[in-house]
């Protein structure tokens, strides 16, 4: 188990690199300093201001090969963009804004408590909510129950999130008026107002396809023979259901699940921008728009690495949820 | 005479198919004495799992067991008990023990929690002390090192292991009956053997009646005390073992005992029974036998077989018996 975990981490860590290196490629190769420069101050100022800007904010230095260092020199290849570029983000020291100068490390700490405080519960609450409503239409399956939650889950699923946000926003929001329908207060006692209508929303965005996908699975694990046996030993259903089918439906639901995890700290891009919540989406949708390829850089390598250590942890979950899967 | 510990009068289960329900388990009528062991024989698809599995009123949907079916188990009318009344009967008076012991086990549970689930369903005990029980009975049917294999997984064990699990799971509430469906055929000759034993072993120290469920004519001469003979969902032939065994008139009974290989037939062809059980909506009008019967005559086609007694609760349903006992 641990020599499991050691070469999973291995190899996450390969990839980590990797990732550096096609960030390295699109941020710096393709979009080169000086454009960043330009970008940033505009196009009529003098050299000196774009060298200066430049030499501020790292970008100053050659892309790969220092030749002003010898070949023995270590110089000629840490003095340089790409080393720089491993090295800050290895070292999660990531610098200041391209557009504003603020310090990206405090962007991330003030960002960090809207997105979670919007994605954990909208996670937990779609999580709960998706296996409930599976589990009641895999008892009720072949039934007209299941068709009609059928029905609704397609339905649901064939609409769009965005059309979620906007009719949410003005049913709730504007019509009956029992929500505020954007905006964001750090003060617990009112932060409840701000996040239940996306929290509401988004559970229903994600409904129909999650039910759907549960249903298939528990369906799939209640036509297996260990089902008859436990009916045949006095299972009534709902212990059948709990005991013995959801144990096993968990094994294909944590993929899903646990893949979801990255979004939760970087935030919804979406919701997170149409509800006016200041979280890590909201940061990431602004750098986008204001070219500020620094904090843009961060986020993704954030996204990416919290993606890879999601799926380090969907293996290692395997193993605890699946006797099977369970290495010595 | 001992008294029948269950009674199935003209049990009849269906299945929806596009031409309408068809009786997969038609007018059978069975009765087992108490104590005794009784074989439900025939090839795969001929009723014999549906009809244990409907007296445990397990059948699985969209399967149903038609109104005017019944089914006594120890004087219990078992179609209109409640279903909770079921649950409390279900693995504590009648268990089942299953064919395929790799799947019928829950993967992710172990094996030894398994076992105590079944007997904390009915009895109410501590975790502590189940789990004792259950040791004890993983001794009685010889799994080794059981305080070690009590916390191992299914898949860990080998196919014979697994079956004593479910051996043990299906008698640790002692029942008055189990019903075992094909207890050996997922297993190889030698563990065949020891399970059979252990069967045997277990009948005589629980008095436990047993229905078994075999295409193995050679289960049916270890372990039976009785034999009922199916063919596509009805009875063709009932009688005592060796009756059966030794004269069989049933054109049906006949072709399974003639596909037995014999040692003193060595080299010769086997006189396997031409063809397959159809499928249940092929099924023939008359005498259900007649698409593969080599004694076919006129009435068989149309015709149900009339029961014909040999006496000594040797019966047979078949037209040429009929023909022959009435000449």
């Amino acid at each position: 188990m641990f020599a499991y975990i050691v070469r999973r981490l291995a190899y996450g860590a390969v990839t980590v690199l990797g990732v550096l290196l096609l960030l390295f490629v699109l941020f710096f190769a393709i979009a080169d300093p000086d454009d960043i420069a330009r970008q940033a101050i505009g196009e009529r100022a003098s050299a000196e201001v774009y060298e200066q800007w430049k030499v501020n904010h790292g970008y100053d230095k050659p892309l790969v090969i220092n030749a002003e260092h010898g070949v023995l020199e270590p110089g000629r290849y840490t003095d340089t963009l790409l080393f720089e570029h491993y090295r800050s983000m290895l070292t999660f020291d990531f610098g200041r804004s391209d557009a504003d100068d603020v310090p990206i490390a405090e962007r991330l700490r003030q960002g960090a408590l809207p997105s979670l405080s919007l994605t954990l519960p909208l996670f937990a609450l779609s999580l709960v909510v998706g296996v409930f409503f599976a589990l009641l239409v895999a008892f009720f399956r072949d039934t007209y129950v299941d068709f009609a939650v059928l029905v609704m889950c397609m339905l649901a699923m064939s609409v769009a999130s965005l059309i979620y946000i906007i009719a949410g926003q003005y049913l709730i929001g504007l019509t009956l008026k029992w929500f505020p329908i954007s905006g964001f207060d750090a003060d617990p006692a009112l932060v409840i107002r701000f996040l239940a209508l996306p929290i509401i929303i988004g559970v229903i965005a994600s409904f129909g396809g999650d039910v759907r996908l549960y249903r298939t699975v528990f369906i799939e694990e209640t036509n297996k023979d260990y089902v008859r046996t436990a009916r045949a030993k006095g299972c009534g259903d709902a212990r059948v259901m709990v005991r013995h089918v959801l144990r096993n439906a968990l094994i294909p639901i944590l993929t899903s699940v646990v893949l979801a995890i990255p979004f939760l700290f970087v935030g919804s891009l979406l919701f997170e921008n149409f509800f006016g919540i200041p979280g890590l989406g909201a940061i990431t949708v602004e750098a986008i728009n204001g070219n500020d390829f620094s904090t843009l850089r961060t986020m993704v390598y954030i996204s990416a690495l919290l993606f890879i250590v999601a799926q380090i942890l969907t293996d290692i979950s395997y193993t605890l949820a699946d006797p099977r899967v369970r290495l010595s | 005479m001992s008294r029948a510990l269950v009674e199935l009068q003209n049990l009849k289960v269906t299945f929806p198919t596009p031409q309408g329900r068809v009786a997969v388990v038609d007018d059978v009528s069975i009765s087992l004495e108490e104590g005794k062991v009784l074989a439900l024989v025939g090839e795969s698809g001929c009723g014999k799992s549906m009809t244990a599995l409907a007296l445990m009123r397990l059948v699985p949907k969209p399967g149903r067991i038609e109104d005017g079916s019944g089914i006594r188990f120890n004087d219990i009318d078992v179609p209109t008990l409640s279903v909770p009344e079921m649950r409390a009967l279900r693995g504590n008076e009648m268990s089942m023990i299953f064919q395929d012991s790799m799947t019928s086990l829950n993967p992710v549970v172990r094996v030894g929690d398994q076992v105590v689930e079944a007997i904390r369903l009915h009895e109410r005990i501590s975790y502590d002390a189940a789990r004792k029980r259950v040791l004890e009975l993983f001794e009685r049917v010889g799994i080794p090192d059981p305080e070690q294999r009590f916390s191992t997984y299914p898949h860990l064990l080998s196919g014979g292991l697994k079956q004593r699990v479910m051996i043990s799971m299906a008698v640790a509430t002692r029942p008055r009956l189990l019903i075992a469906d094909e207890p050996t055929t997922a297993l190889d000759v030698t563990v065949q053997a020891q399970i059979l034993e252990l069967l045997r072993e277990l009948k005589r120290e629980l008095g436990t009646t047993i229905l078994l469920i075999t295409h193995d004519l050679a289960v049916v001469n270890e372990l039976a005390d009785h034999v009922v003979v199916m063919y596509a969902g009805k009875v063709v032939e009932q009688a005592e073992r060796r009756t059966l065994l030794t004269s069989a008139r049933h054109p049906y009974t006949e072709g399974l005992l003639g596909a037995i290989p014999q040692r003193g037939e060595r080299g010769k062809g086997l006189n396997e029974i031409e063809g397959v059980v159809p499928p249940p909506d092929e099924w023939p009008a008359g005498c259900r036998f007649s698409s593969r019967c080599n004694q076919l005559f006129a009435p068989c086609r149309d015709n149900a077989p009339p029961e014909v007694s040999f006496g000594e609760g040797h019966v047979a349903w078949c037209h040429a018996l009929d023909k022959g006992a009435g000449s």
